[in-house]
């Protein structure tokens, strides 16, 4: 059980997490797992009216990632090589 | 055999990220890539406005950790242009802050009771009370949009004095920015694939502010040179 000055901020935190699973990111799964947790531990009583926004919202951020992976691959891949490159010469 | 095979390699090779230190193709081959990335989010009808800034704020970012001046000048210059299309199409404009009516079209204001007294600062007028004493509108020039229309940067900008003080708001130099650019030019946290996106964004905005400034401070403004750019392509 939160303390009270902490359960204020439950809100804020909950959120946070909704802004970040809508935003397009790789670790999504993780970020979902975490917010699962954060809601069974202090927020069970809301459990499911939550989980089901924080499922549309991972579906919002999941979508937008799917579309960008390709060029975000690139960009890691372009690194990865100069990597190697940088790794052989020194 | 892997585990003995791994300890006998050189610890470059067995940790690359932690033995070696980024060079200069790094960025320079990721920049090749930022114009298509751009290009792609920028096809749709509507584009996502937040990505697209987000993809320019990377690429402007890794332009200036490389040093590339050239490549960072065309990505801001078409970072800018790209504002600039989006205020003047969005309904961001009506928010934008309007230069003063000319005194000569607007009547002398008449003296009834409620009104504010002569000597007392009268309320703005909005628009449609401009348009119906036949004040022309006159839309903010792109001098104006460059500093940053309320809905774009979520502040409002006609409680500031002139765009002076504008820039010296949005530009000046504070101990966070400067501590969290360190901590970005250690870390090198410059992809999507990295966790923590939300402290990514403001180590690139910080990035983007301080560069801005160097540039700036070599060259001159870039409002300058990005209102003739605009002009020459349009």
């Amino acid at each position: 059980m939160l303390p009270p000055s902490s359960s204020s901020r439950l809100p804020l935190l909950h959120k946070l997490f909704l802004d970040r699973l809508r935003t397009p990111h790789a670790t999504v799964d993780d970020t979902f797992q975490a917010y699962t947790s954060l809601v069974s531990r202090y927020s069970e009583s809301d459990y499911e009216q939550l989980l089901v926004k924080a499922s549309k919202a991972k579906a919002d951020g999941v979508g937008k990632w799917s579309k960008r992976e390709r060029w975000e691959n690139q960009l890691v891949s372009a690194s990865h090589c100069s990597l190697k490159e940088a790794c052989r010469t020194g | 055999m892997l585990l003995i095979a791994l300890s006998k390699k050189p610890v470059a090779q067995a940790d690359p990220i932690g033995g070696c230190r980024l060079q200069a193709g790094d960025a320079q081959s990721r920049l090749a890539v930022y114009p298509a990335y751009i290009a792609w989010e920028l096809k749709p009808k509507t584009p996502d406005v937040v990505r697209v800034q987000a993809v320019y704020a990377r690429a402007i970012a890794d332009a200036a950790s490389l040093g590339d001046v050239a490549s960072l000048e065309t990505f801001w210059l078409s970072y800018m242009a790209f504002l600039v299309r989006l205020t003047s199409l969005s309904s961001a404009l009506p928010n934008c802050p309007f230069p003063p009516p000319p005194p000569s079209i607007e009547p002398e204001p008449t003296h009834r009771e409620g009104h504010a007294p002569r000597g007392l600062p009268r309320r703005p007028k909005l628009p449609d009370e401009r348009r119906a004493l036949g004040v022309v509108h006159q839309e903010p020039g792109p001098s104006h949009l460059l500093f940053f229309c309320p809905t774009l940067s979520g502040r409002r900008t006609d409680t500031l004095p002139n765009a002076v003080s504008l820039q010296e708001h949005f530009f000046k130099p504070a101990d966070e920015i400067d501590a969290i650019y360190r901590s970005a030019l250690a870390s090198q946290q410059l992809t999507l694939r990295d966790s923590g996106v939300e402290d990514l964004v403001k180590v690139v905005m910080a990035r983007l502010s301080h560069e801005r400034r160097r540039v700036e401070e070599a060259q001159g403004p870039f409002a300058t040179r990005a209102v003739s750019f605009v002009a020459k392509a349009s």
